[in-house]
Order: C-alpha cells, then structure tokens, then sequence
C-alpha cells in the first residue's frame, strides 16, 4: 500500500520527474525569467550547467542553469556566489519557476 | 441438500475461526462478518491487528475496540493519518479500521477540561485504555502520537507485559516511560526509536538493562540526545541482539565497538554516522563472524581499509548496500567479493570510485548473487556487467541509474547469462538501445517487470522483442521518446498479463496503441498517461471499454483528453480509486459521480 502521507512534491512541469519538496520553500516572492518564482533550500534530481555570471535584479551573481535530471527542461538556477553582502543568503540555494514546476496532489 | 445451514450445523467455533485467520484481506473479513450473528462474533474473536489514524476521540474509540475485539495482539496508531469520512467502499484499504469521526460533544463529556480540539489525539489516558483492553498486546506500533508521554508509556508498560515488539515514532516520550518498559516487558525483542526527541541515555540504558536477554532487534534513527553511552549499555546487556540500525552525528565509534564487542550473534548492521570511521568496521569485521546485512549510508569516512576487514571477517554476508561513500574504491570491493562468497544483493549508490575491476571480482566469486543495483556509478563500464553475465546465474533483478558509460555490450552479456531475470530497471543509461533490449527480450523468458525509463537511443525493436519474448506484469517505458505505437502494439499483444502499464512523456504515443491495449491487456490495474501528446479521448474510451479493472489513472498534460474522456474513465471502471488530471478537465456532473476518486494536478502554486 502506497504511503498515505508523503511530503508534498513539486514536479518538473516536462515530465513528471520530482525536483523539490514544499518543506523547502524559503520564499515564494521571486523573479524568474519567465515571471514569479520561488526559492527552495534544496532541489533534487537535478543537473547543473556551466557557470555563468548573470546580472539580476538584486545585483552581480554567479549562477547555473539547473536542468531536469530526466527531460534536461530548465527549471530554473543555483545561486554559485553572491557579491553583495545582503544577497550571500542566498549562495548554495535554487531558484525554481512558477511556470516550470507543478505540484500534484497524488 | 438444499435449505440447510450444514456449515453452521457441523462445524464448531474453533474451526471456523482457525478458517477466519486465513483470510488475508479486510474486504473478506468484513464479507464473512455480514453472514450471519454468528460469524460477525467469531470473525471478531479471530482478529488480531487493529490499524488506527488520528480519530475524534480516540479514548472512546479504544474501548469501543477492546470491547469488539478480544484477541488483538498488534496495534497500529499512526497519527499522520487523519479521520477520514466513509465515501466510496473503493476508498477502504486494506486491514485498516475505518475511522469515524465522532462528534465532539463526546469527548468534552469524557476529558473533562481538556478542549474538543486537544481530545483528537490519542493521550496518556488514551494509552492507559489500550492497555487496559488489550493486555495480551504483543507489537504495538505509536507514530507520531505527540500527546502521548511517559506517564502513559509506564502504564501500558505495568499492564501489558507480553510486549514483543515496540515502535515509537516522533512521538515526545522522556526516559521514565521507556525505563519502565525495560523494567515491566521482559519478553521484549523489537524497538524502534525514530525522533523520539525526549530520550536521553538515561532511559535507553534502563531499557538496554531491563530487556537485554530479549532484545533482538534494536533502531535508533533521529534521536537528538543519544549518545556512546546508550550503545555502550546495549553492548554490555543485549548479547542476543542479531539488528542494529543507526542515524546519528553524535555517536562515535566508541559506540559502535562497544556493540560489536558485546553482541557477537549480530546479523544486521545499518550506519548512517558520519562520525564512525574505519575503526568500527575494522571491529565489526573481526567480533561480528554472524553478520549477513551490512548497510553502510552517506558520506561517512569508511576506507578500504574498512570494507577489507569486513570482507576477511564477515564471510557470511549476503546482503550489502554503500551509499554515498566516496572514499570506497575497486579495492575495497574485491576484498569483500574474495571473502563473502555467499554474496545475494549487492547495492553500489553514489560511491564515485568504484569501478569496473570491482565488479568484476564480484563477479568472478559471488556466484550466488541475485540482486544488483548500481546507481549513479559513472565509472562502471561494460566489463564490469560482463563479468556478472559470465558466472552469476541466478540473478533475478538488476537496477541500473544513471550508468552513462555502460551500453548494448553489457546488457547482452547479462541477457545471455542471466537468463532468470526477473526484474530489469534502468533509467537515464544513454548508451543502452534496441540491441540491449532485443537480446533481453530473447533470452530472458522470466522477465516479469521492465522499467526504461529516459533510455533515449531504445525504441520499438527492442519493445517488439520483449513482448514476443517475456510476459510481462509491470512496463515503464516513460520518456523514450523514440518508442512508438508500434511497439506498445507488440507488447499489448505478447503481455496479457500486463497489470502496470506507465508510457508517460511520450510524444509519438497514439490512439492506435491504445486500442490495442484495450484489446490485449484487460488485467491493467494502473495506467500513467501523462503528458502524451498524441493520446485522445477515442483511444482513452478504447482502453476503457475492456480493462474494467482499472484502479488508478494518472493524464495530465494530454491536450487531446477533455472533460468527455475523463467521463468515461470514470463511468466505465467502477474499482478506480484515483484519477491525477487538470481541474478544469472535469465536469460538474463527473465530480459528482467521483468525487474522492479524483486528485488535481496543482499548477497555481
């Protein structure tokens, strides 16, 4: 018999991979590329690409594209290094898309 | 003869009820209890495991339950599980009690001061009633029962003292409960602490003291304040301990030398600390001649230093599994494959230095080697499986994640070799193709579950193969994208006896398909359709009108299923139990028929 209470998943929105639990969820009030997104503690079954230095919102950053493991659909990225004292929070951490992810009630 | 009850004549309660204790499933039990008075009273006498969720009030619930049911030796309250309300007899699962909410007016009338709201868990009186009703309780399992505490523990400790068996979950518990158990339940053989965050040594030392000459089985996962201490105490008391599981950062290898010492019968060693070091192993290797299962978890400092002791003392073992240990490498692994011959399952997780030479030795002595599963082993190359192929076989099920380096070569060579295959499970191994799958398909007649999963370079030659070949009960073939209708048409036709069926991210998947495996396969009891593009609703009806066994149903991101087709899935199976689509897939109407049935696909976060 399945698991009657599993944690709550978030799945990549390509193929029904599961990249992130709702328990990591630190904030629901950032922007993606492709609008509103969130940012999660930690993500799973996930690939990393190439490093990149991008110029957000809240200033220099180093982050990575991060794939889904199975379909390779970006999903959103990893924050490598943050420049700005106030933005070190987020080294380490990842940012994934509204649109990108779904959560299904399974 | 016509008209006489001769089974309720002849037969006397003793015998019908050893024929109650055969039945497996609640849905029979509960069958045999609608008979007649008589079998309801002996079906009663006959149960013996009582399943429980978080209810109205549970104190009440208890003794309603001792009163009923006489004979229970196993009780399992998980409150995670929250009351649900009877809707469908589809919803009932097995050899669980149904929870009826009660109305709050009787618990405030029962707990006095306590609020409606504090009376939905089970408390320490809640505890004290099962103790009371049930005082031949042989297991008893309390997860995550957070208003329960020691006072409650103590007295089902005093009442209940054939207790074999203990399991305690998140549940806040201190030391004079758990004391008291090692005091009262001499005949205790199984405990299980997981987040038991109100331990300390204290109680663990009284319990290791009090049911040393029982205890068999011992976990301890979680537990904050659990120190060397307590392992110390079980290693001087428990001689007869064959399992131990471990999760912590704040045991050290002074503990674990400590039980290796003390419990020479051990046969299960489960290590997740990453303060334990080679050291332990090094000991367990030499005072642990009895151990079978070695599981050894997550970044821990383990050398081949350590698995080299393992594989000159442990000769016995069957069973090991290395997570996420990176400092292991091929010596370490030869050195267990020349000293535990009699080798059955064998897990490689993580460990980014073990390589082919490795598995090769496993190969060439571990002839007895049923199980394989090697996940995220980038360093593994066709040579390693070879081996396998070439002297293992029995094996039965093999497990490959994420093994980029390993191709057609090797899994022909398992084929050929390992012709009892039973289950093949790979997922992510882009160089394994049709040639691969063909020759599994040819040689391996046993082959009863087949997970491909994001195999990019399988297609239908290899499926066409399969389904002349084996008769499958479990396919997963999500995200090969190069299989198509022609494939699954070769399956629904060689696979009668196909009962899970998951073709999801599949791009080329039609209707046509479909049919067939409405044609073919009237044994499907678990359908994933999601996001196959091509799939409508003609070849969703198609499906449905044969396989009426169906119990789950999982299509969202199908463009061409609407509200229609999600109509007729429900309508033309009466067991499914759930179906995962879009909200907006479903009709009023079709909400009404369902209801519980459905789950939603969440995409406004």
């Amino acid at each position: 018999m399945a698991e009657l209470l599993g944690p709550r998943l978030y799945s990549c929105c390509n193929c029904r991979n599961h990249v992130a639990l709702h328990d990591d969820i630190i904030s629901k009030a950032f922007q993606g590329r492709h609008g509103r997104a969130f940012l999660f503690s930690h993500a799973m079954n996930f690939t990393v690409g190439p490093k990149e230095d991008r110029h957000l919102m809240t200033g220099l950053h180093t982050v990575a594209d991060v794939h889904c493991v199975d379909c390779r659909e970006v999903l959103g990225w990893k924050y490598e290094r943050a420049y700005e004292a106030s933005q070190k929070y987020k080294e380490g951490k990842f940012i994934l898309e509204k649109s990108k992810i779904v959560r299904d009630n399974w | 003869m016509r008209g006489h009850a001769w089974i309720n004549t002849i037969l006397p309660d003793e015998l019908i009820i050893e024929i109650f204790r055969c039945l497996d499933s609640k849905l029979s039990r509960d069958a045999c209890s609608l008979v007649c008075k008589r079998w309801l009273k002996l079906e009663r006498l006959s149960r013996t495991t009582l399943r429980i969720g978080a209810t109205g009030s549970p104190e009440l619930f208890v003794q309603l339950l001792a009163r009923r049911f006489v004979n229970i030796r196993n009780v399992h309250i998980d409150e995670r599980l929250a009351i649900s309300l009877p809707l469908h007899s589809g919803r009932r699962r097995r050899n669980e009690v149904m929870c009826l909410p009660f109305n709050s007016h009787h618990a405030t009338d029962n707990t006095g001061a306590e609020g409606a709201l504090e009376s939905s868990y089970l408390s320490d009186a809640g505890l004290i009633a099962l103790s009371v009703g049930f005082p031949n309780l042989e297991k008893l399992s309390l997860i995550w029962c957070s208003n329960i505490s020691s006072q409650g523990l103590t007295s089902l400790a005093e009442k209940c003292r054939f207790l074999k068996s203990l399991d305690l979950q998140g549940c806040y518990v201190g030391d004079q409960g758990v004391a008291a158990v090692g005091e009262f339940c001499k005949q205790l053989e199984d405990v299980n602490l997981r987040f038991c965050e109100g331990l300390t040594d204290t109680g663990l030392v009284e319990l290791a003291h009090g049911c040393g000459k029982s205890l068999k089985t011992f976990g301890i996962t979680a537990c904050a304040k659990i120190t060397d201490v307590s392992l110390e105490a079980v290693g001087m008391h428990c001689k007869y301990l064959e399992s131990l599981s471990l999760d912590s950062e704040i045991i050290h290898n002074k503990g674990v030398l400590s039980v290796a010492q003390g419990c020479p019968l051990l046969k299960v060693l489960k290590l997740q600390c990453t303060n334990v070091t080679d050291e332990a192993l090094v000991a367990v290797g030499s005072l642990c001649p009895s151990l079978e299962l070695l599981a050894l978890y997550s970044f821990q400092e383990f050398t081949d230093k350590g698995l080299r002791a393992i594989g000159v003392g442990c000769k016995k073992l069957k069973n090991l599994t290395l997570s996420d240990c990176y400092f292991l490498s091929d010596i370490g692994l030869d050195a267990v494959a020349a000293g535990c011959k009699g080798l059955t399952h064998l897990e490689v997780n993580g460990c980014h230095n073990i390589g082919s030479l490795g598995l090769e030795s496993i190969g060439k002595s571990c002839h007895q080697l049923t199980e394989l599963a090697l996940l995220y082993c980038q360093k593994i190359v066709n040579s390693g499986l070879l081996g396998i192929g070439q002297s293992c076989k029995f094996l039965q099920a093999l497990h490959l994640v994420d093994c980029s380096r390993i191709g057609d070569e090797a899994i022909c060579g398992i084929a050929k070799g390992c012709r009892n295959l039973k289950k093949l499970h790979i997922r992510r191994c882009y160089e394994i193709g049709d040639a691969g799958i063909v020759a599994i398909g040819e040689n391996c007649k046993f082959l009863t579950d087949l997970s491909l999963r994001f195999c990019d370079r399988v297609g239908d030659e290899g499926l066409i193969a399969i389904g002349k070949g084996c008769s499958l009960l479990q396919l997963n073939v999500s995200g090969c994208h190069r299989i198509g209708d022609a494939g699954l048409v070769a399956i629904a036709r060689g696979c009668p006896q196909l009962s899970y069926l998951d073709v999801s991210v599949l791009e080329n998947l039609g209707d046509m398909a479909m049919a067939e495996l409405g044609e073919g396969c009237p044994l499907l009891k678990d359908i994933v359709l999601s996001h196959c593009h091509q799939i409508t609703d003609a070849g969703l009806m198609h499906l449905m009108k044969r396989c009426t066994m169906l119990e789950s149903c999982q299509m969202v991101y199908c463009p061409g299923i609407t509200a229609a087709g999600v109509a007729t899935v429900v309508s033309s199976c009466p067991s499914v139990k759930k179906i995962l689509v879009e909200k907006w897939k479903v009709s009023e109407r079709t909400k009404r028929r369902a209801g519980s049935v459905i789950s939603y696909l969440c995409v406004d976060l």
